[in-house]
């Protein structure tokens, strides 16, 4: 099945979506084919790798940090069960901040479990970063309906962060 | 049990399930949340809580190989996330109102389901070229990855994007409900319903479960689902087991490994129905 694949104009002139299956980039007098390294979007995966991956080594290392210092400053997690042992860590809503201004008070005094809650929080924003890094790249390359597509992405992420307590 | 000997023991656990899950190429999603429910008795919306986190550490660790190597459609990843993400909020607001009792229910069912497919063989299908999908036209959803077995590269179009995105949102609400990274809904539905070739599948659905499961963490985040002293020691149990088993993945069988979790997950399964009903 053979047809013409043009790529899609900045300014979205209509494209057929056929590509040629035997064609290959380097073809001389090809159509333009669709490879990986001709979608500029692609220029835009070695910034989200990056960022994925600092951004999850980050939060955990907040978290081993904070972990311990919460053990460190809670000598009775580590020996016996006081008031019930582990079991009464876990009970739903308990001591840890949840507010920004709760968890940032809670680090500037050094306390763990806030440090643990920016671990978490570091962790959560990491994907919300990638939809942020892709949409400033469809932007970059002006590519306006995927923009759009990722910008409602992000929309939907940040409603989430701010009206869970509301719900 | 003292504290100190649950943050250990749990590590542990979820070193094992991080393992398992990138060795099996699932998410440790599912044995998390079995293992602190009925191993540990916590409350289950905190252990939906801890191993969502876990689920977003693992795949951003993930996801950012597949990036790089090229195979994920990120055009159709991003649109599908429209609807996964909006399911997961859904599904997120609706674990509060759903009584316990069905959340153990869903699971078994859904742990079910994934076992079943990942012990059915799969019929491999040549990609569709040509497509009359209107959406994936306008997006421009197509794509191409270098097959490195196949030594040549594959192109290929994309259609069904109604199908998609139903399907899709159903897996964001599975995945916010549950916990659970919502792979095995994703793929078959990226690769039967879009014709998507599975390894163009299977990547983008890594880079689509980190994103999903941020849409319901948040709502969870806010609402004190996340108990860090559960979350903090599951997150960094399961990435460092996820990173031990991409250094074995090479030297075991995957054939073998899959067996072993199909029979964990039947367990599993028969378990959560049994606390369910």
């Amino acid at each position: 099945m053979t047809g013409s694949g043009s790529r899609r104009g900045r300014d979205g002139d209509a494209a057929t979506l056929m590509v040629d299956q035997g064609a290959s980039a380097t073809e001389p007098g090809s159509q333009e084919v669709k490879s990986p390294i001709s979608r500029p979007e692609h220029a835009m995966e070695t910034v989200i790798s990056l960022v994925l991956r600092s951004g999850v080594l980050a939060s955990l290392a907040l978290l081993v940090c904070g972990v311990v210092l919460m053990f460190v400053q809670h000598p009775s997690y580590v020996s016996g069960p006081a008031h019930g042992g582990y079991r009464a860590l876990i009970v739903p809503g308990l001591e840890f901040p949840r507010t920004v201004s709760g968890i940032v008070r809670s680090v500037a005094r050094g306390r763990g479990s806030g440090i643990v809650e920016v671990g978490l929080f570091v962790l959560l924003m990491t994907p919300i970063a990638r939809v942020l890094a892709s949409f400033v790249g469809f932007m970059i390359y002006r590519d306006r309906r995927m923009a759009v597509v990722t910008g409602f992405v992000l929309v939907v992420l940040v409603v989430s962060l701010v009206t869970g307590a509301l719900a | 049990m003292p504290a100190l000997d649950f943050v250990v023991i749990v590590t542990a656990a979820s070193v094992v399930a991080g393992l398992l899950g990138s060795v099996a190429g699932l998410g440790g999603g599912f044995v998390i949340v079995p293992v602190l429910t009925l191993g540990f008795h916590v409350s289950i919306r905190l252990a939906i809580g801890a191993s969502i986190i876990a689920v977003i550490a693992t795949s951003s660790g993930a996801a950012a190989s597949y990036v790089r190597d090229r195979m994920t459609n990120l055009r159709a990843g991003m649109f599908l996330e429209v609807a996964t993400t909006l399911g997961a909020l859904c599904g997120a607001y609706l674990t509060t109102i759903m009584p316990e009792r069905i959340l153990f229910i869903l699971f078994g069912v859904v742990v079910a389901y994934s076992g079943m497919m990942m012990y059915l063989k799969r019929v491999v299908r040549e990609p569709v070229y040509a497509t009359n999908d209107c959406i994936a036209a306008y997006l421009d959803l197509g794509g191409s990855y270098f097959d490195d077995a196949e030594g040549r590269l594959v192109t290929y179009g994309v259609t069904g994007t109604g199908r998609g995105l139903s399907l899709m949102y159903v897996a964001g609400m599975l995945s916010a409900l549950l916990g659970i990274g919502a792979g095995t809904l994703k793929v078959p539905a990226m690769d039967l319903a879009m014709h998507m070739p599975i390894k163009a599948s299977t990547a983008t659905s890594n880079f689509m479960i980190g994103v999903t499961a941020a849409a319901s963490a948040g709502v969870y985040f806010t609402r004190g689902q996340i108990d860090p002293v559960i979350a903090g020691p599951v997150a960094v149990g399961v990435v460092a087991g996820s990173l031990i088993g991409a250094r074995l993945l090479s030297r075991i069988e995957a054939s073998k490994i899959r067996l072993l979790f199909v029979v964990i997950m039947a367990v599993v399964a028969v378990e959560m129905l049994m606390r369910g009903l």
